[in-house]
């Protein structure tokens, strides 16, 4: 009986129904919009800021970190590299970094040498798309690519010849003469202020250190998999090595994104805090039209309880399909926003342009996130349900009756 | 007359005003909240991130930041930086000596950068002394104080009032070493940063450096980040032939992540705001809705029906009008309250505020936010009572009344 009650009064005032329904589709919704904006951007800003250099994890032998010295290093063994290859791992990249003398002629600066393997190097920071003259190189050459603030300052361009002075491997001197291949442009100051690239086997051979490296810089398929896979790591590579997230390579990058989640509860709790006002308007004004007629069943002779389950049963039907349908108008919204992600101009996209960033913010289409976004707004919906049952419950039949 | 029965209205049916009265107040609280949080946000990462590192702008001889020789110090810098504390836009500045040397002890050396500060004008402008673990921070008994980070005091086995020998390059290009004894010891998130910097007065190493009175860096804080661009250019123009750079330049990754931040969170409020709007409509809505039979009967006895559609308009305005100073009051308050005692945004995120990273947020709110704010949801109530007054003049008296 209360089920054909409950149906029919959904029926009978469509646009009740329909204005209620709407006002949780459309927190949905919201929700789930902000939701996957916050989780897209921050992935965007992750992936961002692991290719200015670091990748999302470096391995190194114990103590780099602290003292980055070429003695500080390890012999790279196929036996090594395949440890390092987890699953998860898409890409490796071993680099031999040291620092040395670059000179042309008179002038001498003091630089870090990255000897590394160029299409991997290419594939995690996109070196290849930082060249504003000359070419990129490859494994095999004795070339070199160099950075722009340092080759202005060493008054170097493509095809001049640069010479590397520096300590190698075990107390030996390294030195050789490289053809400048291309200009890389860094938006950091301090990387394009010193920094000069060598193919692997080439930095290996100049500075005595036949297949040593410093550390090998890791890109992943998913970044959300990053502590798995560090610990992952940790544990299997053991001792004599250390692993790092470039979180613990940039803290204070990472305090800062950390301050950005917090706050983005922050803006959470004002959206929920939005909507849980907005339905509640909704609830209120829908009791108040509602009086005579809950006055009329009781006086009919409902007992209150049954009165009481047919609105929890309205509530429930109304929630759940606004739930359902607000889902339905999100896919698209932010598939949408993941595709055709929103695009900025003007001084933040300068901001983004400097480092040879897309100045996007891409939505991501997580289904944890639809689930976990209808499930909060439903939970809200239904405790302000519990208020009806509260306002029937000491609702006086007469007096709701009278107009 | 119309004003009159308008009136009336609202006095009759009490609940229904009351609702409509508070969906415009809560709406207008949130919206404040919200506007005046993302203010205190914005602050909060510059404060954090810019002001205690790298201060709004520093300014150095053009060729100074190549490899800080101390012979490209700033002339006649301290009537510069006594013109510059008189600017009312700059909040704090003060004149560095910035050298590249070395530490020794007995067992062992590290190469270092010294900075020698101005210990009180210093503080106001990086707090170092927020970062002392132990010690004090430039008592003034000695001119040779000088204040260490705790990786540099274990790595070099030094302690609490130990004497340490700095090394450096004077002005004509001599060495140039003396003791000094550590007041202090301090820590930062950055280790590589911590292992690089030590701290000593800078009237004392002035001297020594052969710069007697002189500055190598001038580094200023404002009162408000808005300006920098300005002041710069006006330094600029004041001073054609100093290097003047703003965080922006120096810093153009911490310019990369506070920009998307600030975008996002735009986008947010963004979203926030349309929750809001769409709650009100709801309201609206549904408060129209019950009064289809009241507004056929007036329609039945004859009333005009553009007189109807100013009534529902006339009301609404009222009930805007008196949720406005409660929303307003609400808003300011806890804005007030919230600036009072800040924000600490450090349960959620975990940020290292132990060593001088502060995530306390302080909302602020400006005056044409809140009038902006005002309007904002005024409108958005007004037009959303705008549809169902539309929706009364279509209207049957009869059907109207029968319902």
């Amino acid at each position: 009986m209360i089920e054909k009650l409950t149906w029919r009064n959904l029926w009978r005032n469509r646009r009740r129904t329909t204005i209620t329904m709407a006002s949780v589709t459309f927190a949905v919704v919201l929700a789930i919009v902000m939701q996957s904006l916050q989780a897209g951007v921050f992935n965007h800003l992750q992936k961002s800021i692991i290719s200015f250099y670091s990748g999302y994890l470096q391995v190194h032998r114990k103590g780099y970190q602290d003292e980055q010295i070429i003695e500080n290093s390890f012999t790279a063994s196929d036996s090594l590299m395949k440890k390092i290859a987890w699953s998860g791992v898409k890409y490796m990249v071993p680099r031999l970094e040291l620092f040395a003398l670059a000179s042309n002629g008179n002038t001498t600066r003091g630089c870090m040498v990255v000897g590394t393997d160029p299409e991997n190097e290419d594939r995690l920071t996109t070196l290849k798309s930082k060249i504003i003259q000359g070419t990129y190189f490859t494994a095999t050459e004795h070339t070199a690519l160099i950075s722009e603030g340092l080759a202005k300052k060493l008054n170097l361009s493509v095809n001049d010849t640069l010479v590397l002075l520096g300590q190698g491997y075990q107390g030996t001197l390294g030195a050789g003469k490289y053809i400048i291949r291309g200009v890389v442009q860094f938006g950091q100051p301090k990387l394009n202020e010193g920094l000069v690239y060598l193919p692997l086997k080439t930095a290996q051979n100049s500075f005595n250190a036949e297949n040593i490296l410093t550390s090998v810089a890791l890109g992943l398929d998913d970044p959300a998999d990053l502590e798995i896979i560090q610990k992952n790591l940790v544990s299997n590579l053991g001792d004599p090595y250390e692993v790092l997230n470039w979180k613990q390579m940039m803290p204070d990058v990472e305090n800062h994104m950390k301050v950005d989640t917090a706050s983005f509860y922050v803006y959470a709790g004002i959206l929920y805090l939005v909507i849980a006002f907005g339905l509640f308007g909704t609830v209120l004004m829908m009791i108040a039209e509602r009086k005579v007629e809950f006055g009329m069943l009781i006086a009919i002779g409902m007992k209150k309880p049954k009165l009481g389950g047919m609105l929890i049963a309205e509530t429930l039907l109304i929630s759940i399909s606004g739930a359902v349908l607000g889902m339905g108008i999100s896919f698209p919204v932010v598939w949408y926003l993941e595709k055709k992600p929103i695009r900025f101009s003007g001084e933040f996209a300068k901001a983004y342009e400097q480092f040879g960033f897309e100045a996007i913010f891409p939505a991501i289409l997580k289904t944890e996130i639809f689930i976990s976004q209808s499930v909060i707004v439903l939970v809200m919906a239904l405790l302000i349900g519990i208020y009806p049952l509260w306002h029937v419950s000491r609702l006086d039949p007469v007096t709701a009756m009278k107009k | 007359m119309l004003i009159k029965i308008a009136w009336r209205n609202i006095w009759r049916n009490k609940v229904r005003s009351l609702i409509i009265m508070m969906a415009v107040a809560s709406g207008l609280w949130s919206g404040f909240f919200l506007i005046a949080f993302y203010n205190g946000l914005i602050d909060q990462r510059i404060r954090s991130s810019i002001e205690s590192e790298i201060s709004h702008i520093q300014i150095h001889h053009p060729r100074f930041t190549d490899d800080y020789e101390v012979q490209y110090y700033i002339p006649s810098a301290e009537a510069i930086l006594e013109k510059i504390v008189k600017n009312p836009r700059v909040k704090a500045a003060a004149g560095r000596v910035v050298l590249k040397g070395m530490i020794s002890t007995t067992s062992g050396s590290s190469g270092i950068q010294i900075n020698g500060v101005m210990p009180r004008e210093e503080n106001q402008l990086t707090q170092i002394s927020s970062r002392l673990i132990t010690g004090k921070y430039f008592p003034g008994i000695r001119p040779n104080e000088m204040i260490i980070s705790e990786k540099l005091m274990k790595k070099l086995k030094l302690k609490l009032n130990a004497k340490a020998i700095l090394t450096f390059q004077d002005k004509d290009g001599n060495l140039a070493s003396s003791a000094f004894r550590i007041t202090g010891i301090y820590k930062t998130v950055n280790t590589p940063y911590d292992e690089m910097n030590v701290f000593t007065n800078i009237h004392y190493l002035d001297t020594l450096a052969g710069i007697s009175r002189q500055y190598d860096e001038i580094a200023l804080l404002l009162h408000s980040g808005k300006d920098v661009e300005t002041l710069k250019q006006q330094l600029r123009r004041e001073y054609p032939e100093l290097e003047i750079k703003s965080w922006i330049e120096i810093s153009p990754e911490m310019n990369l992540l506070v920009s998307t931040s600030d975008q996002a969170m735009a986008i947010y409020m963004i979203i926030i705001l349309l929750a809001l709007a769409f709650g009100i409509i709801n309201t609206m809505l549904m408060s129209v809705l019950e009064r289809t039979r009241e507004i056929g009967m007036l329609l039945a006895l004859g009333m005009n029906k553009m007189k109807v559609f100013t009534m529902i308009l006339l009301e609404t305005i009222f009930l805007a009008l008196a949720g406005s100073p409660i929303g307003v009051l609400a808003g300011v308050g806890t804005v007030v309250y919230a600036h009072r005692v800040g924000i600490n945004l450090e349960q959620f995120s975990g940020t290292y505020s132990s060593f001088g990273y502060s995530s306390l947020v302080y909302p602020v709110l400006e005056i044409q936010q809140i009038v902006m704010m005002l309007v904002m949801v005024m409108v958005t109530a007004i037009l959303a009572s705008l549809l169902p007054a539309r929706k009364a003049l279509g209207l049957h008296p009869a059907d109207a009344i029968r319902q």
